[in-house]
């Protein structure tokens, strides 16, 4: 989406090194209220002892109340409270603790923030970061778990984020937050926030570009595009598939779900010729969907087998973990279409890992990924 | 007011609360805090001869009905539907485990519960728009709504509390569960509520504000509906303590959902039930 890298301390800071996803947010939270006096964070859970997951812990007594507060449940007032304090030069970093408590706020983002610039012949800018998570572990269930990154990203005016890693927070957010004059939603991952990355280093000619998507492993036989967590599966998919089976995957992995890289996804399905999509929601009408779209209008010859998507069971999430198990794609699922892509062959032979659960391992891994 | 026997009420709201420790210590998840704040008003409906119900029908369809606006309580209304026969006690220590049919909030599958609810904020529209098709059916039942203050920012809350004035709900009983906290934060400090029974009797509603853990004040309150002529809706104001009933809980932000272990679990049992343990 931009060519530009901004000034950005915290990669400078942590290039070489390892930090949690959990780390990062903090870090990029601290970074934001440094650097500028203007910024504001306010939601549920911000200020108090347990700091939003750790990710704005004590940031309240470092920088005021008055900058870091809580909030009522009171969703759809906070975001029209965002919108006023943005118009007004303020940037606001407003979080949901779920995803699904910014659905009570929908008509102020989509039909105020979202049009705003447009509505008004680009005379006012809403410059804020929504930030949401994403509940995951079992027992979050219907209401706690939803993974609605397509919602917001079919909506012109809203740039939706989806980091994977902790280099993709450390290089985002702070574009996003010191250079990036709209408003953006970044969908954080519950189970990402444990583990531990090893950041790139940071170079004059560092791959991660701020709003772009990464491609994050070469490969010949197989491009996988995938979204959030989704994007650590498949590289364990693919060190799977390249030690048990000769298959080299290529990976995408999405993160700016609004604006994606659509060359870069052209390029790798033109030179693997198949291709399977991997999203934390739900297939139809969503960014597999919109994937599928792209190769379909740009490059329809370029797939020597049928797409194939993998995403949550359409229905709503279980809170049984039997279930749940079975809502959710896994290491086993992903491996077992890159087979059957790769091979042709719903019978391929290949012997799949013996893993059913994702929450099982994300909750015992710490990383370094 | 008929006879009340207020000692029997308090054993059982010590009960209850028991009840609650023991499925949230066993399960390892639920909010204890606000289950425990909301426990005397709950006794009081059930116990209390206020509500019309029959746990061997509940679908009756002269029943009164009870929406648990503040679903993170269920644990509080399982203990009671429980012990009235609504289903068998045996169910409460499978609380949010495998295979039970007890989840961490109420639904409608459970015998005695009215509606879906945990999603904060929906409760006293759901619950308006019971009272006015009984209101349109002639049917002499009543509704309750019981909602924590923490919802009460939501601005649906004060959406439904509108149209229920506007169409004279006066069949529509909200009780305000008042333990002045919302998730890890006080409500005063957070978003202030207050004089919050100044603004639902500006929105047309008669209010009544009543300490939730006094049976005196809670049967008072609610003692005159069957004969009450207003047309307005009814806003019982309960102020209540979060985590009620166990000394270090009471009023700590730590017990919106924290889970009792070691020492503290033991200090809760005995506070709770003095004999415990037994042999």
């Amino acid at each position: 989406m931009t060519n530009s890298t901004n000034e950005n301390s915290l990669m400078k800071i942590f290039s070489g090194n390892t930090a949690t996803y959990r780390e990062s947010l903090f870090h990029a939270m601290d970074d934001a209220l440094s650097r500028n006096p203007r910024v504001v964070i306010m939601g549920q859970g911000v200020a108090d002892h347990k700091g939003l997951f750790g990710t704005t812990l004590d940031l309240a007594n470092k920088y005021g109340s008055d900058r870091v507060f809580e909030t009522p449940l009171a969703e759809e007032a906070m975001a029209g409270i965002a919108l006023g304090a943005a118009l007004n030069g303020l940037y606001p970093i407003n979080t949901h603790m779920r995803v699904d408590f910014a659905l009570c706020c929908m008509n102020q983002i989509v039909n105020l923030i979202a049009k705003y610039k447009y509505m008004f012949g680009g005379r006012f800018e809403c410059p804020m970061l929504i930030r949401m998570v994403i509940g995951r572990s079992w027992g979050q269930g219907s209401q706690h778990s939803q993974s609605l990154q397509s919602f917001f990203a079919h909506v012109p005016g809203l740039t939706v984020v989806m980091p994977s890693c902790a280099d993709s927070i450390l290089t985002d957010y702070p574009y996003i937050i010191h250079s990036y004059s709209g408003p953006v939603i970044s969908i954080e991952h519950r189970l990402l926030y444990d583990v531990k990355f090893n950041i790139e280093q940071t170079t004059e000619h560092s791959s991660n570009k701020p709003l772009s998507s990464h491609l994050v492993r070469k490969g010949t036989d197989i491009t996988i595009v995938a979204t959030s967590i989704m994007a650590l599966e498949a590289l364990r998919a693919a060190q799977y598939l390249s030690k048990n089976a000769g298959i080299e995957c290529e990976i995408i992995d999405l993160n700016c779900i609004s604006h994606p890289d659509k060359e870069m996804v052209m390029n790798s399905v033109n030179k693997t010729g198949r291709l399977i999509i991997a999203d934390t929601g739900w297939q139809a009408y969503g960014v597999c969907a919109e994937i599928c779209r792209i190769i379909c209008e740009k490059s329809p010859t370029s797939l020597k087998a049928p797409v194939i998507t993998l995403g949550t069971q359409p229905t709503t999430c279980p809170t049984a973990k039997t279930l749940e198990d079975y809502f959710y794609p896994n290491l086993q699922t992903l491996t077992d279409a890159v087979a059957r892509t790769v091979t042709g062959k719903a019978s391929h032979g290949i012997l799949l890992p013996d893993e059913h659960s994702m929450a099982d391992v994300y909750k015992k891994f710490k990383g370094p990924f | 007011m008929k006879e009340i026997d207020f000692e029997n009420l308090k054993k059982k709201a010590k009960w209850v609360r028991r009840q609650i420790l023991e499925m949230i210590a066993s399960a390892k998840k639920g909010h204890i805090g606000g289950a425990f704040s909301c426990t005397d008003i709950l006794v009081a409906l059930y116990y209390g001869g206020i509500l019309k119900h029959d746990s061997r029908n509940p679908l009756w369809n002269q029943r009164d009905r009870l929406i648990l606006s503040k679903g993170h309580s269920g644990t509080a209304l399982f203990a009671i539907l429980a012990d009235l026969g609504y289903f068998d006690a045996k169910e409460l220590p499978t609380y949010c485990k495998n295979s039970s049919m007890l989840g961490g909030h109420p639904d409608r599958r459970i015998p005695g519960i009215e509606a879906d609810t945990g999603s904060l904020g929906h409760g006293i529209g759901i619950g308006a728009g019971i009272a006015l098709g009984a209101k349109m059916d002639g049917a002499g039942y009543r509704v309750f709504v019981l909602a924590g203050d923490g919802e009460c920012s939501e601005g649906s809350v004060w959406e439904a509390i509108v149209f229920a004035a506007h169409h004279c709900l006066s069949n529509l009983t909200l009780i305000v569960d008042r333990n002045r906290q919302c998730v890890l934060d006080f409500t005063e400090d957070c978003a202030p509520l207050d004089p919050l029974a100044n603004k639902l009797e500006a929105f047309g509603w008669e209010v009544r504000d009543i300490v939730g853990h006094s049976f005196k004040e809670l049967l008072m309150s609610f003692g005159d509906l069957p004969t009450r002529t207003s047309s307005k809706p009814l806003a019982i104001i309960a102020n209540t303590v979060k985590g009620k009933g166990v000394s270090f809980m009471e009023g700590k932000l730590k017990w919106h959902h924290s889970i009792p272990t070691g020492d503290e679990l033991a200090i809760a049992r005995k506070e709770l039930d003095p004999d415990w343990p037994r042999d």
